[in-house]
């Protein structure tokens, strides 16, 4: 199931926030991510005695699921870098490859474990690290979910809600919805736009969808509680609805 | 007027995102009219769409900043700190006066996004300790601006088209808007369309409202046959564009650096693990020129580090080297047996990570005395933990030896404070293990990694040597520095 926040009140006249407008749109993917990129932050897992993360917990194996390369130091002037999907290896040095490519790696390791949020694995002189793209697919985090439920003893059942803050629950309405896209969530919170000569284009509408229905939704709750800033709503866990019947195109209907 | 702090975070803050933190900001339970409007990422992913952050208008905010919380920023490389990393934008529209943008990573992933643009920024907007990198996509900016600017201490790198032209920062300028550009590193822009598309690292327009200053672009490609520029104008007739470097000939001004190689500026270009600060030796070392602290923040470069009260002589790009190895956080009181711990990080070397002769230089720093109470017997047991090798043929026996005596010129009842050119004179005696040369960029970037602030209280010369720092811990001295 997907998520969306709406704004609850009119701001002023558009391009401000309008009553209903849809702040924040999100997918399940993007539901489970948030929840995975919490359990497995290097955060959680600390240090070894010499101030590197080690290996064989969550968070190195989070990286060794969603990122493009894993490096490995060799000595004290090679990496080895390794696509983890394809296994091509490559190394690299201090002087530049024919794709321009170089690294000082003794620089950049010093630089990486002098910062407190370091991702440096491994044993000193033995280091992993990881980089490239990000895969957060659907398919890869419901891939990983099982590993986190054996090592961590939580079920990601009870980890299908976005986790709004009190605060987002007093000013806004989250609501349940059928699942939908990365792309259409991007539309959902997409402004509305008038190009302009030689100059930025124009905002015309904050939001370009929004939610016109809310009020007249069986929400369980009283319109009241949702409009009053100083009660936390969350039907969530109660209540789920169908997106295309609460989200109008307002850009569409103006036509 | 009050400044009002809301932090963004997945669990334990005012909002988790940025789209909900920016939608309140008319909320005039929270904001008055004046207020300042800062919301806190952490370090963490934001992986949101289209982020247009312009409200506050209604309400009458004097400025709203997106940044970082201190302590969850990046080091200026990617995968450090707070990341927006979507197919989506920020737009950073002007209801206001000042809308900043700061310490974020954004990440493309590689990916195609809908629209045609990282950061949009409109009149009155600042952008700076910004990475953006990874945007893999169609005719494409990755900063897109008009009206009074400025962008300073930011990196952009690795930005790819297929179609269309492609510009790591496109400014739209007009002789009523001033655009300050300063204290940038742009690296390697690809354009593969099959037609003649431009690639440009910066693209102004030619009025004397543009200033462009300390930059460095480098690698501008691609099969694209249409015009590559790390800069244009590139022979401008009155926009200020000095102190800057290219990796063409593009960067105007006689005190620009032309036709220099990516390979001699950065620690790291390998794709995926990218470091763009300056390694040793690069061109664009104290090339820059000093631009004081207006506008305000260009003086602190992408780690952090203040230039202007420092007093250093400026670098090109967004890091400025630390060239002087003085880093004590005196207010969290470190004392030397953490030094000793953080030394045990310095990678290097072949079987041990650490060539003895480094070491040596390393361990140099470290004054142990009364000041922290580390006994000497301590300090060596410490020492021998590290080992050394035996290429540089010292061996660890003698190393400890040298170690002990400048030790014990500050273990044996000797008062720095009371004394310092005698301690000076007794560190010069046993110059031959404390002949430093300078100390390794790699010691210097880890110390400077660890602690935030440097003080040279005294600096005494070193009658061998060169000079001697005396580093304080409050009314004590407490490490020592020589550098030649």
């Amino acid at each position: 199931m997907a998520e969306l926040l709406l704004k609850i009140g009119t701001v002023g006249p558009a391009p401000a926030y309008q009553d209903g407008d849809i702040v924040v749109a999100l997918t399940d993917r993007r539901i489970g991510q948030v929840h995975l990129d919490h359990l497995c932050h290097v955060f959680n897992y600390g240090l070894n005695k010499d101030g590197w993360r080690p290996l064989d917990t969550l968070a190195q194996k989070y990286r060794e699921s969603t990122h493009q390369f894993r490096f490995e130091r060799l000595d004290e002037k090679t990496v080895l870098r390794t696509n983890i999907l394809t296994g091509a290896k490559e190394e690299f040095g201090e002087k530049n490859n024919k794709k321009k490519e170089h690294i000082y790696v003794t620089e950049y390791l010093a630089r990486q474990l002098g910062h407190p949020g370091h991702c440096i694995f491994g044993d000193k002189g033995r280091e992993v690290w990881y980089g490239g793209t990000i895969d957060t697919s659907v398919k890869t985090l419901d891939s990983f979910w099982p590993l986190v439920e054996d090592e961590l003893h939580v079920k990601k059942a009870d980890h299908i809600l976005w986790p709004f803050s009190d605060h987002e629950l007093k000013h806004f309405l989250a609501l349940k919805v059928d699942d939908f896209g990365d792309d259409m969530a991007g539309k959902y919170v997409a402004p509305v736009y008038e190009a302009r000569q030689d100059n930025l284009p124009l905002i015309l509408l904050k939001k370009r969808q929004h939610s016109t229905a809310w009020k007249s939704l069986d929400l369980g709750v009283s319109i009241t509680s949702v409009e009053s800033k100083a009660t936390k709503t969350d039907i969530r866990a109660s209540k789920s609805f169908i997106c295309s019947a609460i989200v109008i195109d307002k850009s569409a209907v103006s036509k | 007027m009050a400044t009002i702090t809301k932090s963004i975070k997945a669990s334990g803050g005012d909002y988790t995102t940025i789209a909900a933190w920016e939608a309140d900001l008319d909320d005039t339970g929270i904001y008055a009219s004046g207020d300042v409007a800062i919301g806190e990422c952490y370090n963490q992913v934001y992986n949101e769409a289209t982020v247009t952050i312009n409200g506050g208008g209604t309400v009458g905010l004097a400025s709203r900043k997106l940044s970082v919380a201190v302590g969850n920023r990046h080091n200026g490389t990617a995968g450090t700190g707070a990341r927006f990393n979507n197919n989506g934008s920020i737009f950073l529209e002007s209801t206001i006066a000042n809308t900043i943008l700061e310490w974020l990573e954004v990440d493309g992933n590689e990916t195609h996004i809908y629209t045609a643009e990282a950061i949009r920024m409109d009149n009155g907007a600042i952008i700076s300790k910004i990475i953006l990198h990874g945007f893999y996509t169609y005719g494409f900016r990755g900063i897109y601006a008009w009206g009074n600017l400025d962008v300073f201490d930011s990196i952009i790198y690795n930005l790819k088209v297929s179609y269309g032209a492609l510009r790591a920062l496109d400014l739209i300028c007009s002789q009523y808007y001033n655009v300050n550009i300063y204290n940038s590193t742009i690296h390697n822009l690809k354009n593969d369309s099959a037609y003649s598309d431009w690639v440009f690292g910066i693209r102004g327009v030619d009025y004397n409202t543009l200033r462009v200053k300390n930059l460095i672009v480098t690698d501008m490609g691609g099969t694209s046959l249409g015009t590559k520029l790390c800069y244009f104008p590139s022979s401008p007739v009155q926009a200020v564009m000095d102190y800057n470097l290219s990796s063409d000939a593009s960067a105007y001004g006689a005190h620009s650096l032309i036709n220099k190689s990516s390979s001699n500026q950065y620690v790291s270009t390998v794709l995926g693990s990218e470091d763009l600060h300056l390694k040793a030796g690069a061109d664009a070392i104290n090339a820059g020129v000093d631009l004081g602290t207006t506008p305000v923040g260009v003086n602190i470069d992408i780690d952090g580090y203040d230039r202007d009260s420092n007093n250093v002589t400026w670098d090109m790009g967004a890091d400025e080297v630390q060239t002087q190895t003085v880093t004590v956080d005196s207010v969290e009181g470190i004392v030397a047996s953490e030094v000793i711990d953080v030394l045990r990080f310095v990678p290097g070397g072949a079987s041990d990570g650490l060539k003895l002769s480094e070491t040596i230089s390393a361990l140099s720093i470290i004054r142990v005395g009364t000041s922290d109470g580390l006994k000497l017997a301590e300090t060596i047991s410490a020492l021998a933990t590290i080992q050394g090798g035996a290429s540089d043929g010292l061996k660890l026996s003698e190393t400890i030896s040298a170690i002990a005596l400048a030790v014990d010129i500050v273990t044996d009842g000797s008062n720095f404070s009371d004394s310092p050119e005698g301690v000076a004179t007794a560190l010069g005696s046993s110059v031959d293990v404390f002949v430093l040369g300078d100390l390794s960029a790699a010691i210097r970037t880890l110390l400077m990694g660890v602690y935030d602030r440097v003080e040279i209280v005294d600096q005494s010369p070193d009658p061998i040597t060169g000079t001697i720092f005396v580093l304080m811990q409050g009314e004590r001295p407490f490490l020592i520095i020589t550098a030649s």
